[in-house]
């Protein structure tokens, strides 16, 4: 039970850092969202020749709100983590004193009465601890699928800098400005997630060890 | 810890708790104490989580776990209630009695599962198979909602930090010289106890009471004359001071 004990203040932890990793991510979404109206903005000053582009700024903007939304789910997990975390704690700190009690009530006319709280209190330690990795897994899932779908924003990017190709040299670089933020954003979202997967991964590595 | 039974009668028992030697150092030591009727218990001011193993285990040497129905708190300290957490995973279907001025900052200490009773600041009573005991108000003595138990059959009255006082944890239960014994509770109420009104009012009232026994939350119980002699004390004493 120790072992499980170490695992569950670990993830204490990393539920915390984890939302907080990905709390900065919400403020970059916004800066994309920003982005992508700028460059709407753009697109719709130039004219005809950015129609590919306006039609890009649409998916800059799917791609902010999807990203946006599955931060906010992680960050719910999260927390929820933190909680289960906490009754996970407050359970197994409360089999150690019964442990203690017991063995100092050896003697006690009524020593057995205590059995009952134990069985219970470990079948709920049992069940907060299946809930918690079962909640740890699913934050995990999540963190890796919201890495692979950021890989559509460099190729977002690489999109806009073509139809950049297609308007006139004095918009270009307004164009240009817009693929290199987006680069750059989802460089930082991905580096935040990258941080919360790491975290996951540094855990299973002391697990082993 | 030492338990040891303070006084019986034919319809229930008071029984002390305390003097832990395996306590940690820089705790402070406290009492605990039990009233026991024929089916149910009173635990007052379980005490702190360093003390919950221990009491756990002395209580099982007197009633059965389920008979534990009921919990006091005088007041909100760590030293009085922070063991709630465990009793609460222990006695989920007990009951906690305590002024309802706490409840929102004594449910920090972890309660899911026990019901909280608030106490009204006038105090109010309770009745344990058919024994009915008096929860009294003992406001700014020291915490600004605070309550005593009294026990006008067996006469005896729970009086929290009311003369505490600060000693070694392996000395008697019972006061013995009540001169010497001043010594160790001067700092204490001066200290601890903010107001000398507070103080008068709660004097006035506990003088009118039957009481045998005095059983304070630190230091020692007062038997017979010494309860006059501890109230004609307190009464001259300035409290609410530092220095």
């Amino acid at each position: 039970m120790s072992r499980k004990r170490t695992q569950v203040s670990q993830y204490y932890v990393i539920a915390a850092v984890v939302a907080a990793e990905l709390n900065h991510t919400l403020t970059y979404c916004k800066q994309i969202n920003l982005t992508a109206s700028n460059a709407q903005a753009a697109s719709s000053r130039v004219g005809n020749a950015a129609l590919g582009f306006k039609a890009l700024t649409g998916f800059i903007d799917d791609l902010a709100c999807y990203t946006m939304k599955a931060a906010t789910d992680i960050n719910i997990l999260a927390h929820k983590a933190s909680k289960l975390a906490t009754d996970t704690a407050r359970a197994a700190t409360a089999l150690k004193h019964f442990e203690k009690a017991k063995k100092n009530a050896r003697e006690a006319k009524f020593a057995s009465t205590i059995a009952p709280a134990v069985e219970k209190t470990s079948q709920n330690y049992q069940q907060l601890q299946h809930s918690f990795q079962h909640l740890i897994n699913q934050m995990e899932v999540q963190l890796h699928e919201l890495k692979r779908n950021l890989r559509t924003a460099n190729i977002l990017a690489s999109i806009c800098r073509i139809e950049a190709c297609r308007v006139d040299v004095a918009n270009q670089a307004t164009f240009n400005d817009v693929a290199n933020r987006v680069d750059n954003v989802a460089n930082l979202i991905r580096q935040r997630v990258d941080n919360a997967i790491a975290l996951f991964d540094g855990s299973s590595g002391q697990e082993a060890a | 810890m030492k338990s040891q039974l303070i006084v019986e009668t034919p319809t229930h028992k008071w029984i002390y708790f305390g003097r832990d030697p395996e306590k940690p150092e820089k705790i402070i030591d406290t009492n605990q104490y039990m009233l026991v009727t024929d089916k149910k218990a009173l635990l007052m001011d379980p005490g702190g989580v360093e003390l919950f193993a221990p009491m756990l285990a002395n209580i099982v040497k007197h009633i059965p776990l389920e008979q534990l129905t009921h919990l006091f708190a005088s007041h909100q300290d760590p030293d009085i209630i922070s063991s709630l957490g465990l009793w609460d995973q222990t006695l989920p279907g007990a009951k906690l009695y305590s002024p309802w001025l706490w409840e929102g900052f004594i449910r920090h200490f972890g309660m899911s599962n026990i019901t909280y009773e608030p106490i009204p600041d006038e105090g109010s009573r309770l009745v344990l198979d058919q024994v009915e005991i008096q929860l009294i108000p003992a406001h700014y003595l020291h915490s600004s909602g605070n309550m005593h138990v009294y026990d006008p059959a067996a006469r005896v009255l729970m009086c929290g930090d009311v003369g505490a006082a600060l000693e070694d944890h392996d000395v008697d239960i019972f006061v013995d010289d009540f001169e010497a014994h001043t010594k160790k509770m001067k700092f204490f109420h001066q200290r601890w106890m903010p107001s000398n009104r507070a103080k008068n009012e709660w004097i006035e009232r506990v003088r009118k009471l039957d009481i045998d026994f005095m059983c304070p939350q630190h230091g020692r119980i007062f038997r017979g004359e010494q309860v006059t002699q501890f109230l004609d004390w307190f009464e001259q004493l300035d409290v609410g001071k530092t220095g």
